[in-house]
């Protein structure tokens, strides 16, 4: 039995006071008797059976000091050291970034990886359990605590390195959620270690085992390619192109760039070991659809050789706007070069512009679509007016939304508005003390955004924040609406899909299909684990977008992450810490109250 | 002692009881008892077994001869009774509520009142350390005011030593008669010697045991202090319920060692406690003795 509080077994000191209050001269009455003849022969009679007379005498403090000792032995937060269970409780990370396909020896590290964790599942006694965590981008579990080591097994040989940079950070802090330290659970992280050692890990207060698979490698990867459109130039745009050099070698790297599958260019880039290189390329012509940027060098991870770039060309932004006039939203929609405005037309499917705006003007009731509604009510949205309100001032807008980003509401001043009443769903994004004055409504394939007052009777139009306003509501409405961009995503990040039609084929570089059924606006797509080309087909449309890997950390594949021998924990410390003493103090509260049970009943029996 | 206790009715009754000795003895004046003499004078009544200690010239040899038994001749003569009333005055006898000695000195009133209404000799001693002053014994209904002023004076004082004091009784008195020895017993230097002492000089003995209550059943409890009454001597005791246990154990052998010799010496033996009321002592259980008819 061991202590974990020994420092209480100083309060023994106190049992001398007990037997001190107990000596303390009892207080007799005097009392006469005829003669003691008779109570001579009592005393002589019970002296004869001394020692147990005395024991019984003194039974009652004799107790009170083995409650005394029971109860600070309790205090000492007694425990059963207990050696460790054959039964065991692993859980296993299997890194599966895109690190993990580099070569080594001959195979890939993600191949000596699942070596590595199946044999560590191969030291379990019967009874113990094993979890299998996948550390890609996000973590993923691949299965729950379970005895059936061969379903682990199992799932290990099917896991597969990813494209996606790694996140082992938040898949260890995954682990220690699922983790019992007072069972002793383990945790065994089987990586290449090309990740930066995290402090969580040494805070943990649990058994971690780290098992590294591969050794050293070297890389030179692209990590960033973007085009970027010049301002007023059309059909100008400038390449920027990111290399990195993670070998310990000066290298010379020809790089070639294709634009629509034709060779753009070539060039050798020398770099430095351990260098960052940025390159800017011009470029002037047409962009129909892709990009590509090749490092050709032999290195041990082929991931981050390739780069790739959507080109989404600011297409047409078809705005219907329905209007009894004003020539302050007409004058900020026709900025936008590319953007078609019709006037006033009654339309079936709304869903077929980019945004619609009812100014002043009633809207119908609206299945699908984008809306701008200005004063004017709204059926079947929950927005409900109510009664004017006269000079309202905008006290509180919400700048975290998209809709206000970068604008300033700040003194505008209005004439009047309608009270409004903001149902389920909707929510407000700029309110007077009196009522909410601008809301924002998404749903079952809406998105609409609600001024409450007449933009004529306000100076919000004369202001700077009033285009930016409507820029905002434009790419709240559709992302990259208003100008160029590349279309990319870095591997493992959603990918937000605005759909025009509710059924969609997704096709990865692997030629693999994800069917999406959806009305939301955006979807955002996630089986991005793959570096390419992705295609979005629906019926009557067709898109694309590209992934990369784009990460600095994990293009550099060297072994950072330091767990080994003067990190592991102390068996001894690990006993200590990991290994719960079974607790026996309550054992030993019982056991005092059962005494001074014992005790009451022996001083209330002897009277 | 409070006379008023013994209201005239009850004397009356008194009256009309009779004490009668288990022997008889020889007396100065013709009594209403008969009494057992050896002596030829008188007349032959009976005969006995040999018992030791009779007088060899009244074993009849004739008897022996034909019966192989020897048999002692006994005369009988009508003798009256002296009735010794021996009063326990020690410390001890002061106890209680009502005091023992209360109780003693009414059964002495008591008995006094009803041999000297039957025309016996009554005499009173106290007796302690030491024989006290006695009442010699008297004839005469007039003596019953000697006699009742005699115990309203007594006082509890000394020790106890009945052997001592019981023996130089017997060896004092001249006219053996029926001694009634009242007292709680109480001496740890015992009693057998003294009732002996008064059997050997031909005294019939009555003892009545008188105690208080809390002698018998003792309601204490806690840590005490006890103190003699007589001889101040203190002893500490936790009475609890053992310790209780073990003294009804002890007077529990008291008591049957008194009856065991009481019953192997002849002697009438009784015992009370203070609260018992008198008269009905003295009716009931006197009545149960051999001496009241």
């Amino acid at each position: 039995m061991i202590f974990n509080y020994p420092q209480g077994l100083f309060l023994l000191l106190l049992i001398p006071l007990i037997i001190l209050l107990h000596s303390i001269r009892i207080r007799r009455n005097n009392t006469r008797v005829p003669s003691l003849m008779l109570w001579d022969q009592v005393l002589k009679s019970s002296s004869r059976r001394f020692r147990l007379k005395r024991i019984l005498e003194n039974l009652n403090l004799l107790l009170q000091i083995l409650a005394a000792i029971l109860l600070i032995l309790a205090l000492c937060r007694p425990g059963f050291f207990s050696k460790p269970s054959e039964t065991r409780h692993l859980i296993l990370i299997l890194d599966t970034s895109a690190s993990m396909k580099s070569r080594w020896n001959g195979k890939t590290r993600m191949d000596e990886a699942k070596g590595l964790a199946l044999d560590a599942l191969g030291d379990l006694s019967e009874n113990s359990e094993a979890l299998l965590i996948e550390a890609g981008a996000r973590p993923e579990l691949k299965t729950t605590f379970t005895a059936d080591i061969e379903k682990v097994r199992g799932a290990i040989r099917k896991s597969l390195a990813t494209d996606e940079p790694g996140s082992m950070r938040d898949t260890f802090l995954m682990a220690l959620s699922l983790a019992d330290s007072e069972r002793g659970d383990e945790v065994w992280i089987v990586s290449d270690g090309a990740f930066e050692t995290f402090e969580e890990i040494e805070l943990a207060g649990i058994k971690v085992n780290f098992l590294q698979a591969g050794g050293e490698g070297e890389n030179l990867g692209i990590t960033r390619f973007q085009f970027r459109s010049l301002p007023d130039r059309l059909e100008e745009y400038e390449i920027l192109l990111a290399v990195n050099n993670y070998t310990s070698r000066e290298v010379v790297a020809p790089l070639t760039l294709s634009i629509d599958d034709l060779p753009y260019m070539s060039a050798e880039v020398r770099l430095q070991p351990m260098e960052d290189r940025t390159l800017i390329f011009p470029y002037e012509g047409l962009i129909a659809e892709t990009a590509e940027a090749e490092i050709r060098v032999k290195d041990d991870l082929n991931t981050d050789n390739k780069a790739y770039a959507v080109l989404s060309q600011s297409r047409g932004i078809r705005i219907l706007l329905m209007t009894d006039g004003n020539p302050f939203l007409e004058a900020v929609l026709e900025l936008y070069p590319n953007a078609r405005i019709d006037r006033n037309i009654p339309s079936l499917d709304y869903a077929d512009y980019d945004m619609v705006v009812f100014d002043r003007i009633s809207p119908p009731p609206l299945v699908r679509g984008n809306f701008l509604v200005i004063d004017a009510p709204a059926p079947e949205i929950p927005i409900r007016k109510g009664e004017t309100v006269q000079n309202p001032h905008v006290s509180s807008w919400d700048r975290g939304h998209p809709v206000l980003d970068s604008l300033s509401l700040s003194g505008v001043t209005i004439a009047r508005a309608d009270k409004i009443y903001a149902g389920e769903g909707v929510k407000i994004l700029a309110s007077s003390r009196e009522t909410p004055l601008m809301v924002a409504y998404e749903s079952r394939g809406i998105r609409l955004v609600y001024i409450g007052f007449d933009l004529l009777q306000s100076d919000l139009p004369l202001r700077t924040a009033f285009p930016i306003l409507i820029g905002n509501i434009l790419r709240w409405f559709y992302p990259g609406s208003l100008t160029s961009a590349t279309r990319q995503v870095q591997a493992g990040a959603s990918y937000p899909i605005i759909p025009r039609e509710i059924k969609l084929d997704i096709i990865d570089p692997n030629g693999r299909k994800t069917t999406i059924y959806t009305e939301e606006s955006p979807y955002l797509f996630d089986k991005t684990e793959t570096v390419g080309i992705y295609t979005i087909k629906g019926q009557s449309t067709e898109e694309s977008f590209a992934v990369n890997l784009s990460s600095r950390e994990e293009s550099n594949i060297h072994p950072r992450f330091r767990w080994k021998q003067e990190k592991e924990i102390d068996s001894e410390e690990t006993t200590v810490l990991a290994r719960l003493s079974r607790p026996l103090g309550f054992i030993f509260i019982l056991l005092t109250l059962l005494v001074l049970l014992i005790e009451w009943f022996y001083w209330v029996k002897k009277w | 002692m409070d006379n008023r206790l013994f209201d005239p009715s009850f004397l009356r009754k008194l009256e009309y009881l009779k004490l009668v000795a288990g022997r008889l003895h020889r007396g100065e004046r013709r009594g209403e008892h008969e009494t057992y003499r050896k002596g030829t004078s008188l007349e032959f009544t009976d005969y006995r077994s040999y018992q030791e200690g009779d007088d060899f010239r009244y074993i009849d040899w004739n008897i022996y001869n034909r019966l192989d038994r020897l048999m002692v001749k006994l005369f009988a003569a009508e003798e009256d009774l002296t009735l010794h009333i021996l009063l326990d005055d020690s410390r001890s006898m002061a106890f209680g509520q009502p005091s023992k000695i209360d109780c003693a000195c009414r059964m002495g009133a008591a008995l006094g009142y009803i041999g000297l209404a039957n025309l016996d000799r009554v005499g009173v001693t106290t007796f302690a350390e030491e024989l006290g002053d006695s009442l010699p014994p008297h004839r005469s209904r007039k003596h019953i005011f000697s006699l009742f002023n005699y115990l309203s004076n007594i006082e509890c004082e000394g020790t106890t030593n009945i052997n001592r004091t019981l023996v130089n009784f017997s060896l004092r008195s001249k006219r053996p008669g029926l001694a009634i020895v009242l007292s709680d017993l109480l001496d740890e230097n015992g009693f057998e010697e003294g009732l002996k002492a008064l059997l050997y000089r031909n005294y019939d003995v009555v003892l009545i045991q008188i105690l208080d209550e809390e002698e018998i059943e003792p309601g204490m409890k806690g840590a005490l202090r006890l103190i003699d009454s007589e001889t101040g001597h203190r002893r500490k005791l936790t009475a609890d319920s053992t310790i209780l246990k073990l003294y009804r154990d002890r007077l529990g052998r008291f008591f049957k060692k008194i009856e065991e010799f009481c019953l192997s010496r002849g002697i009438e033996y009784m015992r009370t406690s203070n609260q018992v009321p008198i008269e009905d002592l003295v009716l009931k259980y006197l009545r149960q003795g051999m001496h009241l008819h």
